[in-house]
C-alpha cells in the first residue's frame, strides 16, 4: 500500500485513502505527534511505501519528512516530482 | 419814463400786436388739440383691435382666482371682526419669534454642512458615472472574451506516465553519471572519464610536486602542495566533447582537491523541445549508457525544470537505464578526487549556531 505525502514551502500535507489532508508546518514535522502516527501506522502496513510527492518549493520539508521516514522509522520511501501547482487526486488509488 | 407816460397818454394804447399774438397761440393750441385728439382715437381703435379675446380656459381660470380671492377677503374679514390680541399674547408670539430667530442663526453651520454633502453628492453622483462606464466596458471586454472562449477549442493536455518509484540503494560497484537539469535543459555529466584523465596525468607528474611524507603501517601517507598541482593542471585537456568546461580547483579549509564541471547552461545539453525528438543527444547517451549495466544515472534536477526531469527519466526508464533523482539547484558538478591528500591552507571555521537542518539523505535509485 502507498502511503502519499505531499511537501510544499509551508510542509507536508499527510494524504490519507480517504481523501483527507493533514498539514504539518516544516518546523513541525520533527516533533509532531500527527507524523509520527502517520508513520507508526506505515510501519504496521504491510508491504507499505510512503510515497513523497515534492513541489517545486518543497525540497526543504521532503528532507525533513523523508530524514525521519528513512533514517528513523526505516521505511522504504520514494518520491515523485510536482512540476504544477494543481490539487492532487488520487481518486485512482483510492479506487483500486 | 415820464415822457413815454406822457407820449401814451397822448396817443392812446394799441393793443392789436397783442391781439395777434394771442390770436396765433390760440390756433397753436386748437391745432395741437386737434393732434392730440386723432393720435388718442388711433391708440384706442389699435389696443382695441389688438386686444386678444380669452379663451375658455383662461375665463375658468380667472373665475377660480376671484372665488380665490373671495374667500381671502372673507378670511380677513373675520380676522378683522376677531378681537384684538392681548399684550399678553403678543409678548408670547414675540418671544418665539424670537427663539425662532435664533434657532435660525444655530442651524447656519447646518445649513453650510447640508451644502457641503450636496457638494460631496454631487462629486460621488460623478465618480459613480465614470466607475459606471467603466463597468461597462469591462462587461464589454468580459464579453467579447466569453464569445473568443467559446470559439476557442479546448486543449487537451496529456498527462504525464510516471511509474512509483522503488527506492533502493546505489550498488558500491555502480558507475555512477550525472544530469544536470536545469532551465529546461539535460546535461549530462560524466564524472569517471575527467577523473581517471585527472589520475594517468598525476601519476606520470608527481615527482615534481612537492609533498610531506608521513610514514604509517601499510602504504604511507603522502599530503602535496595544492598551488603545483593547481598549476600544472591549468588549461589541461579533460577530453570533453559536450562544450562542458572543466577545472581544477583547492578550497583553502579542504584536504580534497575537485574538479568543477560547469556545462553551458545556455547551448549545452538536450533541451525539453530536443528531448521528443528521435535521435537527441540525451538519446544517444542513453543508447550508451543501456549496454553498461554497473551504469546509475543520477538526475540534478533544479525545481524549474521538473517537466524536462519528467520527460528525460520516461527515455531512461524507457532504455531500462538505471536511475535515480534529487532536488539539486547548482549549476555546476563538482567530482571529489579522493585519493590524493592536499596540504589544508586554512582551518575551517566553526559553524555558526543557527537553525537546525535537515539530515543528508543519501543518494538512491528511485
Amino acid at each position: 500500500m502507498i502511503f502519499f505525502v505531499e511537501c510544499n514551502s509551508t510542509g507536508i500535507v499527510l494524504l490519507d485513502s480517504q481523501g483527507g489532508q493533514k498539514k504539518i508546518s516544516t518546523a513541525a514535522i520533527k516533533t509532531s505527534g500527527g507524523y509520527a502516527k502517520y508513520l507508526d501506522r506505515v510501519k504496521k502496513t504491510k508491504d507499505s511505501m510512503v510515497l513523497f510527492l515534492i513541489r517545486k518549493t518543497g525540497n526543504e520539508a521532503y528532507r525533513w519528512a523523508a530524514g525521519m521516514a528513512e533514517l528513523k522509522y526505516k521505511l522504504p520511501i520514494g518520491k515523485l516530482p510536482l512540476p504544477n501547482d494543481g490539487d492532487i487526486d488520487l481518486s485512482l488509488f483510492r479506487d483500486k | 419814463m415820464a415822457r413815454r407816460r406822457k407820449s401814451n397818454l397822448e396817443e392812446g394804447v394799441n393793443l392789436d400786436s397783442l391781439m395777434d399774438a394771442l390770436t396765433n397761440v390760440v390756433a397753436v393750441l386748437i391745432l395741437v388739440l386737434i393732434l392730440v385728439q386723432a393720435d388718442v382715437s388711433k391708440k384706442v381703435v389699435d389696443f382695441l383691435e389688438g386686444l386678444e379675446p380669452a379663451t375658455s380656459e383662461q375665463v375658468e381660470a380667472s373665475k377660480k382666482e376671484v372665488e380665490i380671492l373671495v374667500k381671502r377677503v372673507a378670511e380677513l374679514d373675520q380676522l378683522l371682526q376677531k378681537d384684538a390680541p392681548t399684550q399678553v399674547e403678543i409678548e408670547v408670539e414675540k418671544r418665539q419669534l424670537a427663539l425662532l430667530e435664533k434657532d435660525v442663526k444655530e442651524r447656519k453651520d447646518l445649513l453650510v454642512e447640508l451644502e457641503g454633502l450636496k457638494k460631496a453628492a454631487k462629486e460621488a453622483q460623478e465618480e459613480r458615472d465614470v466607475e459606471a462606464q467603466k463597468t461597462e466596458k469591462i462587461q464589454d471586454r468580459i464579453a467579447e472574451l466569453e464569445g473568443l472562449l467559446d470559439e476557442t477549442p479546448v486543449l487537451k493536455i496529456e498527462p504525464t506516465i510516471v511509474g512509483i518509484p522503488a527506492s533502493r540503494p546505489i550498488p558500491n560497484n555502480a558507475s555512477i553519471y550525472r544530469a544536470i537539469v536545469i532551465h529546461n535543459r539535460i546535461h549530462f555529466i560524466d564524472p569517471i572519464t575527467p577523473l581517471e584523465l585527472f589520475k594517468a596525468e598525476f601519476k606520470k607528474a608527481k615527482i615534481d610536486f612537492p609533498n610531506q611524507r608521513i610514514k604509517r603501517r601499510g602504504s604511507d601517507r603522502y599530503i602535496y602542495q595544492a598551488p603545483p598541482i593547481l598549476k600544472h593542471f591549468k588549461g589541461f585537456d579533460f577530453k570533453n566533447s559536450r562544450g562542458q568546461k572543466h577545472e581544477l580547483t583547492a578550497s583553502p579549509t579542504s584536504t580534497r582537491l575537485h574538479i568543477r564541471v560547469s556545462p553551458n547552461l545556455k547551448n549545452g545539453g538536450t533541451s525539453l523541445e530536443e528531448l521528443g525528438e528521435p535521435r537527441s543527444d540525451f538519446g544517444r547517451i542513453l543508447d550508451k549508457l543501456r549496454f553498461n549495466r554497473r551504469a546509475v544515472l543520477i538526475f540534478n534536477v533544479h525545481p524549474n525544470s521538473f517537466n524536462t526531469y519528467l520527460r528525460a527519466r520516461q527515455l531512461a526508464d524507457r532504455e531500462k537505464v538505471t536511475a535515480g533523482w534529487e532536488v539539486n539547484g547548482s549549476s555546476a558538478f563538482v567530482i571529489r578526487i579522493n585519493d590524493i591528500e592536499i596540504k589544508r591552507q586554512q582551518e575551517p571555521t566553526p559553524a555558526k549556531p543557527g537553525p537546525e537542518r535537515p539530515p543528508n539523505l543519501p543518494t538512491k535509485i528511485d
